[in-house]
């Protein structure tokens, strides 16, 4: 899934690790940052069109990894929580 | 995953797979696009061109390398999301059909207007009659569509050199000043013109049907891209070096050019060669899209029902209707080429920098079929550069694409939103799990690929 390096190797993850990485929550909030690093200086500052982009994909591509950190936490607690 | 009964039953060719990528790639750009492209951007539009091809010579690269090492029906579907990541290769067959609806807009404009040359017939309704034409043709069957490409590619290089080779004595050299009138014109016009390099990639679409693929593909890939490019190259320079680029401007320029110089039986040739291009760009277009949707339903990421094969004819019927309706819909939009154009090439370069991504990691995740590839580039040396020409082509069209028509980045990347919510909504009816190991891994006749591969060299050397 790392853009740039490897994918991580879907055999070798558990069952929470593939349902969080089928989600796809870095390259999905990638997106929605380009979607509103775009559309918001389009509307407010065309001057900042090109960077807008740029800024909005690398702050959701960080956001969604922390994101999918967290969910994969929550999981693995939910699982902690039914085994006791 | 498949178990072979939906497979295409019919093989094409080295021949017939040429004529199908450089009937693609030269007909539209060529025809269409140039009259157009030239009246705002000027005699630059040579220049544009020539930029364009470097892009779309390491398109080639990708696609000469992963079409060799993993034959597959869907190819760029595959190899990005086996080889990158699930979604982006969602994206691919997800933002498909609007390329082949924006692909089959223009050149059923473009075909209306030369035809118009003809028969003094409402342009709509011939709009209407080529894609209706289009969409049956393809349902009826590849070798069909194959045996009409063959004849209309031969006509059109007849056609173009009949433009080409006469006009060139024709050429007045002040129409070439000034080069660039409007550098920001250039720029757009250096991306739609990567467009008509759109039939190169198509190519590994068809690896599931195609003859010895690890030899053909390679082979029709590079022949075609010198072809195209030396043919466009000439075509444009005799264009805006006959007709003053202030008096271009119109999809059926070439045929209004080439009236300054040939005899009127010339003229005429020359617009019936745009016909002959026009059909057999929508062909190829419609007929390779078909086959990544059909992949991508096969995985179950799309409906399944779009991965039926029809019982007689053989071919997805159901995502051939997917690709071809809904432009009977958009005809009215169809006035924007060049803007429809530009949507085509950044959005099918986009898709190309994360295969670019996927090639650079196939070494690792399937060695054995990197192995199998015609030829092979070191990893830390060929591979990388190919991607860091990648990344810095694909940021060049999406600079240059928000600074003169930000609307057009905007659509795509909507769209891409609106592509994750249904990629969340498909993976949610089903076993989330299994969905993303089905789209990480190959099917048993693609991985049997390359075994078979490794089977026949070891049988050889013993």
């Amino acid at each position: 899934m790392a853009i740039g390096r490897f994918r991580d190797d879907p055999e070798a993850m558990d069952a929470s690790e593939r349902e969080v990485a089928a989600a796809q929550y870095p390259e999905g909030a990638l997106v929605v940052g380009m979607g509103l690093g775009m559309a918001v200086p389009m509307a407010l500052a065309p001057s900042l069109v090109v960077l807008g982009p740029i800024a909005g994909g690398i702050a959701g591509f960080g956001a969604g990894r922390w994101f999918r950190r967290r969910r994969l936490r929550q999981l693995r607690a939910d699982e902690g929580h039914a085994a006791e | 995953m498949s178990d072979g009964s939906d497979l295409l039953p019919e093989r094409v060719g080295l021949l017939a797979v040429l004529a199908l990528v450089v009937g693609n790639a030269i007909s539209v750009p060529i025809y269409v696009l140039s009259g157009p492209l030239a009246g705002s951007a000027g005699p630059g539009v040579i220049l544009a061109a020539v930029l364009a091809a470097i892009p779309a010579g390491f398109v080639v690269l990708y696609n000469a390398l992963l079409g060799s090492a993993m034959p597959v029906a869907g190819g760029l579907y595959v190899y990005i999301s086996r080889l990158t990541s699930p979604f982006w290769g969602f994206l691919v067959p997800f933002t498909l059909p609007l390329v082949v609806w924006a692909s089959l807009l223009v050149t059923a404009t473009g075909f209306a207007h030369y035809t118009r040359y003809f028969l003094d017939l409402p342009a709509t309704l011939l709009i209407y009659l080529l894609l209706v034409f289009v969409v049956a043709i393809n349902v009826a069957g590849l070798r069909l569509v194959a045996q009409f490409q063959m004849v209309f590619v031969a006509a059109l290089v007849v056609a173009l050199l009949t433009f080409i080779v006469p006009g060139a004595t024709a050429v007045d050299p002040s129409n070439y000043t000034p080069l660039f009138p409007d550098l920001g014109a250039f720029g757009i016009a250096a991306i739609a013109l990567f467009y008509p390099f759109l039939g190169f990639g198509l190519l590994t679409e068809l690896g599931e049907e195609i003859d010895d693929p690890g030899r053909t593909i390679p082979l029709a890939l590079f022949g075609g891209v010198a072809i195209v490019t030396v043919f466009y190259v000439a075509l444009v320079g005799v264009l805006v070096g006959v007709v003053p680029w202030t008096e271009l401007g119109q999809p059926a320029d070439l045929a209004t050019a080439a009236e300054r110089f040939l005899p009127p039986w010339g003229a005429s040739f020359v617009a019936a060669g745009a016909l002959f291009a026009v059909i057999t760009s929508v062909s190829t277009a419609i007929l390779t899209a078909s086959r990544t949707i059909m992949r991508a339903a096969r995985d179950g990421i799309f409906p399944e029902s779009l991965a039926r094969v029809h019982p007689r004819f053989g071919t997805p019927y159901r995502a051939l209707l997917v690709l071809g309706a809904p432009p009977l819909l958009l005809v009215p939009l169809a006035d924007e080429l060049i803007g429809l154009s530009v949507f085509i090439g950044l959005a099918s370069l986009t898709a190309y920098f994360f295969c670019a991504i996927g090639l650079w990691n196939l070494p690792r995740e399937f060695p054995e079929h990197y192995a199998n590839a015609t030829f092979r580039l070191r990893r830390y040396r060929g591979l990388l550069l190919a991607v860091l020409a990648g990344a810095l082509a694909t940021g060049s069209f999406w600079v240059v694409t928000l600074v003169r028509r930000p609307v057009v980045g905007l659509v795509l990347i909507g769209w891409f939103l609106v592509g994750y919510a249904y990629y969340r909504h498909r993976i949610r009816q089903a076993d989330r799990a299994s969905m993303y190991r089905t789209m990480t891994r190959l099917d048993d006749h693609e991985r049997a690929f390359a075994q078979a591969d490794v089977d026949s060299v070891t049988m050889a050397d013993e």
